[in-house]
């Protein structure tokens, strides 16, 4: 628009300057020779040539003033324009200042919220652990009353889904689970104790087992995605349908897939539930929305972090199969004798000295959390039970290597406590069993059939 | 009986373990037979015939540790598991003939010219 306006004024002032310039030039030019043609009428040329000089000039300055104007006020439109642009600058800057201010301070909101989340996760997680604890300790008690074992199952149980509730929770704050283990778990037990942690534990139904364990630092975070997988396995199917896990080596590492006979998911549900559960879209505790679906981006929080793969897809029982993929680096060869079988209480005996490696505490030292690393597939480690790998016979307490870390009889049949144990199962089985035989002509008629009750 | 530490203090005792006690049973207390008692002698029956695959580890250590002649409380010592658990455990691999109880009293009672020898030489002692 200025511009415009400028060529115009500039175009209208040049116009009278040439037309008095033209003049001006004729006007000179015609002098000499009218001076030599008419010297009487000499003054008449030059007056005119003077005049329109004269002219010339009155236009020439008035034109050359407007034009000045007209550029003075370009300048200050150009001025007054940059003071504006100026000004819209500041503003921006200030905006995006206060914008990232802002950022920060939800950023900084953000992480207090999840620390104090995560810190009252882990009280809710420990004291469930401590619930199981002494459901442990009641059975250890009435040992042989399986009234009492059926209410500490029960109480187990409860606090087992507690406790991953609490655990879901941490994983969604991206953080590590509190609870930790030290042995390898085999790929079976691990679906066992992920089945453990869920409501319909009994639908589920393993199959398959590659001789392979996870490795300890990952045992908690597989079980709890395997666990989250079969809740989700479980809720989307009839309760009377079992859920069906098949584990499987494979080149890479090891393999679970869990099928439900459910009625699968719509494809773009099935695709946006795919990018969760494998970690492609991290879903945070603040991105849950009000009817929270904490598993699978729980799973996919400890895929991210573990590099698990883990994928979603149609299930030939009609329900949706999920796979999860173990990588080799956090799998291990399975020990052919467990280190320990289910939780315990070690109560009427000492520990040997040095009889296992007993786990100090877990990382946070969660009270609930002292785990236990006794014996597994290492010879330095005493075992935390004999190790049946000799055969019958074939070695005596002395010629095994092993320490052996036998506890006495229970105290119901024998008030043992305290003694020192010296005597493996094999060997205080093959004594009663002599002692039994003893006197009698026929060895093998010594046990009974199978089905015969004692009364 | 042992006791109890109160409530709320760290022990050192308590052995945990990922897989819980009421998943190797399918959440059964009560075992199938009522005739398991802590004195109740278990042996496994050597009949070369193998566990089924599906068989977890749980009964293939149970029945590894009762090769020889074992009461029921001994072999939850050994297994440092709960009597009542193994009671159910043994009792499942009892009935799939897996395990066998050895009727101690029944049959294998000494005569009663041996019982008087023994009276005996007690006497004599």
């Amino acid at each position: 628009m200025s511009t415009t306006t400028s060529a115009g004024s500039r175009a209208t002032a040049r116009v009278p300057a040439l037309v008095c310039a033209v003049a001006a030039v004729l006007a000179v030019a015609a002098v000499p020779v009218l001076d030599d043609r008419l010297p009487a009428a000499g003054w008449a040329p030059s007056a005119a040539a003077a005049v329109l000089v004269v002219a010339a000039t009155v236009l020439l300055s008035r034109s050359a003033r407007r034009a000045e104007a007209g550029r003075r006020e370009l300048l200050a439109e150009r001025d007054r324009l940059a003071a504006d642009l100026a000004a819209g600058g500041r503003a921006l800057q200030e905006a995006t200042a206060e914008l990232a201010r802002t950022r920060e301070s939800r950023d900084d909101q953000r992480v207090a919220v999840e620390t104090a989340v995560v810190a009252l996760a882990r009280k809710v997680q420990a004291s469930a652990h401590r619930i199981q604890e002494e459901a442990a300790r009641v059975v250890q008690r009435h040992a042989a009353d399986p009234d009492v074992l059926q209410t500490s199952m029960r109480i187990d149980h409860a606090a087992a889904q507690h406790a991953r509730q609490a655990q879901n929770l941490v994983a969604l704050c991206g953080r590590r689970p509190g609870q930790t283990w030290d042995d390898p778990l085999p790929f079976p037990d691990v679906v066992r104790a992920a089945a453990g942690r869920i409501t319909a534990f009994r639908r589920v139904e393993v199959s398959g087992d590659p001789g392979l364990a996870v490795l300890g630092r990952a045992v908690e975070p597989v079980v709890h995605v395997v666990a989250e997988l079969l809740a989700n396995a479980t809720q989307c199917s009839p309760p009377n349908t079992q859920v069906l896990v098949a584990i499987r080596q494979v080149q890479r590492g090891a393999v679970v897939e869990i099928d439900d006979c459910g009625v699968g998911m719509a494809p773009r549900e099935l695709e946006r539930v795919r990018a969760v559960a494998s970690g492609a879209r991290p879903v945070g505790i603040t991105d849950l929305g009000e009817v929270p679906h904490t598993g699978l981006a729980v799973v996919g929080s400890y895929a991210r972090a573990l590099d698990l793969r883990v994928d979603l897809m149609e299930s030939v029982y009609g329900g949706l199969r999920a796979v999860v993929m173990v990588p080799g680096e956090l799998t291990t060869a399975a020990a052919a004798a467990p280190a320990a079988l289910a939780p315990s209480v070690d109560a009427g005996w000492e520990e040997p000295a040095g009889g296992g490696a007993r786990a100090s505490s877990d990382a946070d030292g969660t009270p609930g959390g002292s785990r236990d690393a006794a014996a597994g597939p290492s010879p330095d480690a005493a075992p935390a039970l004999p190790q049946r790998r000799a055969r019958r016979g074939a070695a005596g307490p002395a010629a095994t290597g092993a320490q052996r870390t036998v506890p006495p009889a229970h105290d119901t049949t024998e008030p043992a406590q305290g003694r020192t144990p010296d005597q493996t199962a094999e060997e205080a089985g093959a004594w009663i069993g002599a002692f039994f035989s003893a006197g009698h002509d026929s060895t093998p008629s010594a046990v009974t059939e199978p089905n015969s009750e004692d009364t | 009986m042992p006791t109890d530490p109160p409530l709320g203090t760290p022990t050192d005792t308590y052995r945990d373990h990922p897989v819980r006690s009421y998943v190797l049973t399918g959440g059964r207390a009560h075992p199938t037979r009522n005739t398991l008692r802590p004195e109740t002698l278990l042996c496994a029956v050597d009949d070369g015939r193998e566990l089924p695959v599906a068989a977890g580890r749980h009964e293939r250590a149970l029945l590894e540790t009762c090769r020889g002649t074992l009461s029921l409380a001994e072999l939850a010592a050994y297994l440092r598991l709960p009597t009542s658990l193994v009671a159910v455990l043994a009792s499942d691999l009892v009935d799939a003939g897996y395990l066998a109880i050895r009727s101690h009293a029944a049959r294998d009672t000494p005569g009663l010219d041996l019982l008087e020898e023994v009276l005996d030489g007690l006497h004599r002692f």
